[in-house]
C-alpha cells in the first residue's frame, strides 16, 4: 500500500510541470491545452491562464470546470481561483464586474452542481459590501444549496454576508435557523443581534442555545439578564443545561474581553458561582474573577476558600489569587491567608513570593517551618516562577528535600535571580551574593567556574567559605583587590583567622600596586573609610599654628623644634602663644586639613607652616619607611630626630615622598612641619615595611 | 451541599450590588494615535459630531475616517499636546481647538480649516511656561470661557470678540497679581459661596473678585496641601450642607480624595481630608457629569497611563476608567474597563464626556499612551427581559 507522502510523489512525477513555459501562448491556445487530454498540457495552462486577464479568461474556462475529466475540472478550478484572488486586489469597478459574472455563472442551472460549487467558492473570496445579495440570498433558501451558501458566507466573513444570513432568519424555520445561527456564531459581526435575541424565546431549546451561542461570541451583555434568566430556568437534568451555562460564560469572557463593562463582567462570574451546577464552569468563572478582577473579588474569592470543601474549587481560587496580580489584592489577600490552615496557605506561596513584601514573608517562612516536604517543595514552584531576592535565603532550608531534578530547577531560578542584578537596589546586592554562592553549591561542576565570577562580584561573609579554597589555589596577588578587600570588611572578629588570612593577602597586594591606583578600584565601595587605616595611614594628629614663614630661608627656623612636647600646654614663641589642636582625625584618605588652623587665627594662610605630632607605639624594634604626601613642603623628625625635609610647592599627592627610619619598641614621637606657600595646605602620612606593605601601630593617646 | 454552601454566600455578595445600575458600554478604539487628550465636537458642521485627539479629527457618525489636523512633535514619553479644548477662536464658526504643552511652553490654538481636509494652522497665543493642561471657565460669566494654562504665575486668556460680538483670534492675557497658587494641579469653583468663580491649585485657593480681571483683587488662602493635584481640582457639594468642598485625584501617586469643607463657629475655614480610593494611582483628569440620567452627578475619571513614564507610583498598575456615584457623603465606584495596557484603558490627561450619538447617554473618549478610546453608552443592562 503505498503512503500518502508517496502517492504525491507519484503524482508530481507522473505530472511533471515544464521548466520553461512559452507565455507567448494565447488563451485560446492555452485553453486548448486545458480541455486535452494530456495532463502536461493541463499543468501548461494551469501555470499559464491565472496571467492573463481574468475577464477574458474566465468564461473560456466555465466548461472546462464541469469537466469529467477530473485533471482538467482540478486545473480549470485551480485557475479558477488564482485568477478570483488576482481579482480581489483589482479596482473595485473592475472588482465589481466580476463578481457580477461569477454570480451570473453561480445563478446559471444549466451549468453542473460540481461547477457551480467551485464557483460559489471563488465568490467566498472576493465577495465584498457592495456586492449585489440577492443571487446568494436566494440560494441560501434553497434547500440544496443552503448549507453550501452558508459555508461560502461564513467564510467570506464581510458584513455583507452577514446581512445574507440575518436577513434568511425571518424566513426560515425554526429547525432551519439554527444552522444559519451556528454560521453567524462564527462571524466577527453581526448585525441582528436584536432579531436574534428575540429567538432566545423560541420553544426550540437548539435556537435558544444558538442564539445564545451567537450573542455570547459578540460580547453584548446588554443580553445577559435574559440570558441568565434562561440558565437559571433551566433544570440541570435538562441536555442543553450545561450549554446554556456554557454560552453565559463565555458571555462574560467575550464581555471582558470587549472592554468596557468591567463591573458586569465581573457580576457574571459571580452569577455563575452562585447557580451554576456544573463544577467546570463555575472553575472557569472563578479564574474569570481573578484573571479580569480587582481587590473587590477579594471577599469572593474568599467565600469559595474558607467554605468550599472540593480541592477543584479551592485550587481554582488559588489560581485566581496568583493572577490578581495588583498591589491593591496584598493587603487583602494577607489578611485572608492568615484566615486559611497552614494546608491551604502552602497554595498561596506563589501569590507571597510574587508580591515580594514584608509580611508575606513571615508567612513563608513559618510555612517552611511548618508544612514538611509539601510546603517546600511548592516554595520551589513558586520561586521557580518568580525568583524574588527576598527569599532568597530560604532557599538553604529547602535544599535538602530536593530530588535531582529540582536542584536543576533551582539552578535555573538562580541564574535568573544573579542576571537580575542591575535592577537590584545597592542595599540589597548582598542577596544577589548569597544566591550566587547557593548557586555554587547547586550547580554543575562545569558551571562552577562562571558562578565564582559571579561571587566575586558581591561577596559577602559567607563568600569567603567558598572563595578561599576555590581561590586560594591560584596565587593569592593575582585575586582582585576589591574583592579581597570587601571580604576583608564583612568579616567579623569571629572569623580572625580567616580576616588575617585576607589581610596579609591585601598587604601584598598594596605592597605592590599603586595605592592611588587602588583607591580607585574601590572607590565606590561603602567601606571605603576602612581602607585608608588599612592601608597604614596615621589618622590622629595634634595640630600648632600658623606660624610665619619665609621662602627664601624654608627651614632655617626651628620653632624652638624639637623640644618635650607638652599639648596641654601653650607653646610661646617669639612673646606669642599658640595652643594646640588635639586630636584631629584625618579625613578620607590619611588627609589632614590644615587651613583651618589661619581660618582660627584670622590671618592669611600664605608664607605659613605649622606642626603636626603624634606618638605611635611600635611592638619591637622596626625599620620602616615614612610615606609622605604634602601641600606644600615638609620636615620630618622621628623621636626628636629630623629625618628630612622637602621644599616643595605642590600639591598633595599620596606617597609621594618616601623615607626609611628606624622605630625604637614602645613608644615613638612623630612631628612633621608642613610649610604653605599659598593655596591648598595638608599633609597625609603612612607607615610601610620596606616591601611596601603596611604598618599599622597603635597612636599613643598624649 | 457545596453549591448550596456558594449559593448562599453569593447571594449576599449579589445583593449589596445594585445590579440594575449597571451600564452598558461598548468600547471602540479610534484610529491608532496614542495622544493623551481629546474632545468630542462637530469639526466639519454636518450635524454629526467627530472625535478630535492630537494629530487628527475623527470623522463620525463610525470615526474611522482620520484627518491629519497636524504634525506632533513627539517628545520622550509625550506629544506637547496636553488638551484638546474645542472653542470658534476667530469666530468663522467652525470650532478650532485650544492646546498647550508642558515641553513647548506655549498655549496656542489650531484653526479649523473650515472642516476641509487640510492641516491646521497652529498659532501661538502666549509663551508661558511648562502647561500642565489647561482649565476652561467661564470666569466672567458672558458666555465665552477663559482659558487658564495650569502655569505659575497665574494667566487669565479672554477671548477678544469685535463689536459686532465675533470673536477675532485673539486672546487679553491678564497675570494674577499673587505669591500663591501655581504648582501641579488647578481647578475652578465657587468655594465660599459668593457667587464669583475662584481658582484652585495644589496649595490653596483664590478667591476671585467681582470682576475676575481685576489681576490685583485676587486672594489667596492657603488653605490645603493637595501635592501633585488633578487637573481639574473640582469643587462640588458632596455632603450636600450647602458648601462646596474638594474633589481631587493624585495625578502622580495612589488616591483620590474628597475634602470636605467646614465652617467653625468663629467663621474659620477648614477641610477634612476623605479617601475615596486609595488603590489606584495617576487620576490626572477628573470630571462631574451625570453620566447615568439619574439627575445626580458622577464623578468620572480613570487613570493618565504612564502620566511620568514609569516612574509614578503604581504605573505598573492596571488602568481603568470609572465613575463614582455620590450619595450621602459616601463615593461608590463603579468600574467600566479595567485591566492592563493593550487590554483596557485609562482616561489620559484631558478625556471628554458628551453624549457623542444622540441617545440620551453620555460617551466618553478616553486618549492616553494606551490608544484613544470611544465607550459609548447604552444605557443600564435591564436585569429583566427586553
Amino acid at each position: 500500500m503505498l503512503t500518502p507522502l508517496l502517492t504525491v510523489f507519484l503524482i508530481i512525477s507522473v505530472i511533471q510541470v515544464p521548466a520553461d513555459f512559452d507565455r507567448t501562448l494565447s488563451i485560446e491556445q492555452l485553453v486548448g491545452k486545458l480541455n486535452s487530454d494530456n495532463p502536461q498540457e493541463h499543468a501548461i495552462a494551469r501555470q499559464l491562464l491565472p496571467f492573463k486577464p481574468p475577464m477574458e479568461v474566465l468564461p473560456k474556462i466555465i466548461p472546462a470546470l464541469g469537466s469529467d475529466n477530473p485533471s482538467i475540472s482540478g486545473a480549470a478550478k485551480n485557475i479558477l481561483f488564482d485568477i478570483t484572488n488576482r481579482m480581489t486586489k483589482s479596482e473595485q469597478s473592475e472588482k465589481a464586474q466580476y463578481i457580477k459574472l461569477l454570480l451570473g455563472y453561480f445563478a446559471d442551472t444549466s451549468l453542473n452542481d460540481l461547477s457551480r460549487e467551485y464557483i460559489l467558492k471563488a465568490l467566498s473570496f472576493i465577495v465584498d459590501e457592495e456586492t449585489p445579495p440577492d443571487i446568494l440570498q436566494k440560494s441560501l433558501l434553497q434547500p440544496l444549496w443552503r448549507e453550501k451558501v452558508r459555508t461560502a458566507l461564513v467564510e467570506n466573513g464581510t458584513m455583507l454576508s452577514a446581512k445574507i444570513l440575518c436577513n434568511s432568519l425571518s424566513l426560515l424555520s425554526d429547525e432551519e435557523k439554527v444552522a444559519i445561527l451556528l454560521g453567524l456564531y462564527q462571524m466577527e459581526k453581526v448585525p441582528c443581534i436584536e432579531e436574534i435575541a428575540v429567538l432566545l424565546d423560541s420553544p426550540m431549546m437548539s435556537v435558544k442555545v444558538a442564539s445564545a451561542r451567537v450573542i455570547a461570541n459578540t460580547g453584548s451583555v446588554l443580553y445577559a439578564p435574559k440570558l441568565l434568566d434562561m440558565c437559571k430556568s433551566t433544570s440541570e437534568t435538562e441536555p442543553l443545561y450545561q450549554e446554556l451555562w456554557d454560552t453565559y460564560i463565555r458571555l462574560a469572557e467575550k464581555a471582558a474581553l470587549n472592554g468596557g463593562n468591567w463591573d458586569y463582567t465581573i457580576f457574571m462570574y459571580r452569577n455563575v458561582i452562585e447557580n451554576c451546577k456544573i463544577s467546570e464552569i463555575v472553575e472557569s468563572a472563578i479564574i474569570g474573577l481573578g484573571r479580569y478582577g480587582d481587590e473587590t473579588v477579594i471577599p469572593d474569592l474568599e467565600a469559595i476558600l474558607l467554605n468550599s470543601e472540593k480541592e477543584r474549587f479551592y485550587m481554582s481560587v488559588f489560581y485566581a489569587i496568583k493572577m490578581l496580580n495588583i498591589p491593591a489584592a496584598t493587603q487583602p489577600m494577607l489578611k485572608l491567608c492568615s484566615k486559611l490552615p497552614k494546608e491551604k496557605q502552602i497554595y498561596l506561596l506563589p501569590f507571597l513570593i510574587q508580591r515580594n513584601n514584608e509580611e508575606g514573608k513571615t508567612i513563608v517562612q513559618s510555612l517552611l517551618k511548618e508544612t514538611g516536604t509539601n510546603g517546600k517543595k511548592m516554595f520551589l514552584n513558586a520561586f521557580y516562577e518568580t525568583p524574588s531576592l527576598l527569599y532568597v535565603d530560604y532557599i538553604p532550608t529547602i535544599i535538602e528535600t530536593l530530588e535531582e531534578s529540582e536542584k536543576q530547577k533551582l539552578v535555573e531560578c538562580l541564574w535568573r535571580v544573579i542576571a537580575s542584578y542591575h535592577e537590584v537596589e545597592e542595599s540589597d546586592k548582598h542577596l544577589i551574593g548569597r544566591a550566587s554562592l547557593y548557586l555554587f553549591k547547586l550547580c554543575p561542576e562545569e558551571e562552577r567556574e562562571m558562578v565564582l565570577e559571579e561571587i566575586k562580584k558581591f561577596p559577602v561573609p559567607e563568600t569567603v567559605d567558598v572563595i578561599l579554597p576555590e581561590l586560594g589555589k591560584e596565587d593569592p596577588k593575582n585575586l582582585p583587590f576589591p574583592l579581597l578587600f570587601e571580604l576583608y570588611n564583612t568579616l567579623t572578629d569571629d572569623n580572625k583567622e580567616k580576616r588575617n588570612q585576607i589581610y596579609e593577602i591585601l598587604r601584598e597586594q598594596l605592597a605592590t600596586t599603586s595605592l592611588e591606583k587602588v583607591i580607585g578600584n574601590i572607590s565606590n565601595s561603602k567601606n571605603l573609610p576602612q581602607f585608608y587605616s588599612l592601608v597604614g595611614f596615621v589618622d590622629k594628629w595634634n595640630l600648632l599654628g600658623p606660624f610665619p614663614w619665609n621662602t627664601q630661608t624654608p627651614f632655617d627656623e626651628n620653632y624652638g623644634f624639637p623640644q618635650p612636647i607638652s599639648i596641654d600646654s601653650p607653646y610661646k614663641y617669639k612673646e606669642k602663644d599658640y595652643v594646640w589642636k588635639k586630636d584631629v582625625s584625618a579625613e578620607g584618605w590619611g588627609y589632614v586639613g590644615l587651613m583651618g588652623l589661619c581660618s582660627q587665627s584670622s590671618i592669611e594662610c600664605e608664607n605659613v607652616c605649622a606642626f603636626a605630632y603624634t606618638k605611635i607605639e611600635a611592638p619591637e624594634d622596626t625599620s620602616a619607611f615614612a610615606c609622605i604626601g604634602s601641600d606644600d613642603g615638609f620636615r620630618l623628625w622621628i623621636n626628636q630626630e629630623e629625618i628630612t625635609n622637602k621644599y616643595v610647592d605642590r600639591g598633595m599627592k599620596v606617597d609621594e615622598d618616601k623615607v626609611e627610619i628606624h622605630l625604637k619598641k614602645g613608644e615613638n614621637e612623630i612631628l612633621l612641619q608642613i610649610t604653605q606657600i599659598k593655596g591648598g595646605w595638608n599633609f597625609c602620612f603612612r607607615l610601610t615595611d620596606a616591601s611596601g606593605k603596611p604598618l599599622i601601630f597603635n597612636i599613643k593617646p598624649l | 451541599m457545596f453549591f448550596v454552601a456558594l449559593s448562599l454566600i453569593f447571594s449576599g455578595i449579589l445583593n449589596a450590588v445594585d445590579a440594575e445600575n449597571y451600564l452598558s458600554f461598548q468600547r471602540e478604539r479610534i484610529g491608532q494615535g496614542i495622544y493623551e487628550a481629546a474632545s468630542i465636537f462637530d469639526v466639519n458642521n454636518d450635524g454629526i459630531q467627530d472625535i478630535y485627539s492630537g494629530e487628527f479629527w475623527y470623522e463620525g457618525p463610525d470615526f474611522k475616517k482620520a484627518h491629519r489636523v497636524c504634525v506632533l512633535q513627539p517628545m520622550d514619553d509625550y506629544y506637547d499636546d496636553f488638551s484638546n479644548y474645542p472653542m470658534d477662536v476667530n469666530g468663522d464658526g467652525y470650532m478650532d481647538v485650544i492646546t498647550g504643552g508642558w515641553w513647548g511652553k506655549t498655549l496656542r490654538w489650531r484653526e479649523n480649516p473650515r472642516g476641509k481636509d487640510e492641516l491646521w494652522i497652529t498659532h501661538d497665543i502666549a509663551e508661558v511656561g511648562n502647561i500642565e493642561r489647561a482649565i476652561f471657565c467661564d470666569l466672567d460669566k458672558d458666555g465665552i470661557v477663559e482659558v487658564i494654562p495650569v502655569t505659575k504665575p497665574v494667566y487669565i486668556f479672554k477671548l477678544k470678540i469685535s463689536d459686532n460680538g465675533k470673536p477675532v483670534g485673539e486672546f487679553i492675557k491678564y497675570e494674577i497679581k499673587t505669591d500663591g497658587a501655581g504648582g501641579h494641579g488647578a481647578g475652578y469653583g465657587d468655594v465660599d459661596s459668593d457667587g464669583n468663580i475662584d481658582l484652585l491649585f495644589s496649595g490653596g485657593w483664590l478667591k476671585s473678585p467681582a470682576n475676575p480681571f481685576d489681576v490685583g483683587g485676587w486672594q489667596w488662602f492657603p488653605e490645603w496641601n493637595l501635592g501633585s493635584a488633578s487637573v481639574p481640582i473640582l469643587t462640588h457639594d458632596v455632603n450636600k450642607d450647602g458648601k462646596n468642598d474638594i474633589l481631587v485625584g493624585s495625578a502622580h501617586d495612589y488616591g483620590l480624595f474628597w475634602y470636605e469643607q467646614k465652617i467653625s463657629v468663629d467663621g474659620k475655614r477648614t477641610w477634612e481630608k476623605h479617601i475615596i480610593d486609595e488603590y489606584r494611582s495617576q487620576y490626572h483628569d477628573i470630571q462631574l457629569h451625570d453620566i447615568d440620567n439619574d439627575g445626580e452627578l458622577e464623578l468620572v475619571t480613570g487613570k493618565r497611563y504612564r502620566a511620568h513614564a514609569f516612574h509614578d507610583p503604581g504605573s505598573k498598575d492596571p488602568l481603568g476608567v470609572y465613575y463614582f456615584k455620590i450619595k450621602n457623603g459616601e463615593f461608590h465606584r463603579y468600574t467600566i474597563d479595567y485591566g492592563h495596557a493593550g487590554k483596557a484603558s485609562g482616561v489620559g490627561i484631558y478625556f471628554w464626556v458628551e453624549d457623542i450619538d444622540k441617545n440620551g447617554w453620555k460617551d466618553i473618549v478616553a486618549p492616553g499612551k494606551e490608544g484613544v478610546f470611544l465607550f459609548r453608552n447604552f444605557g443600564p443592562i435591564q436585569l429583566t427581559k427586553k
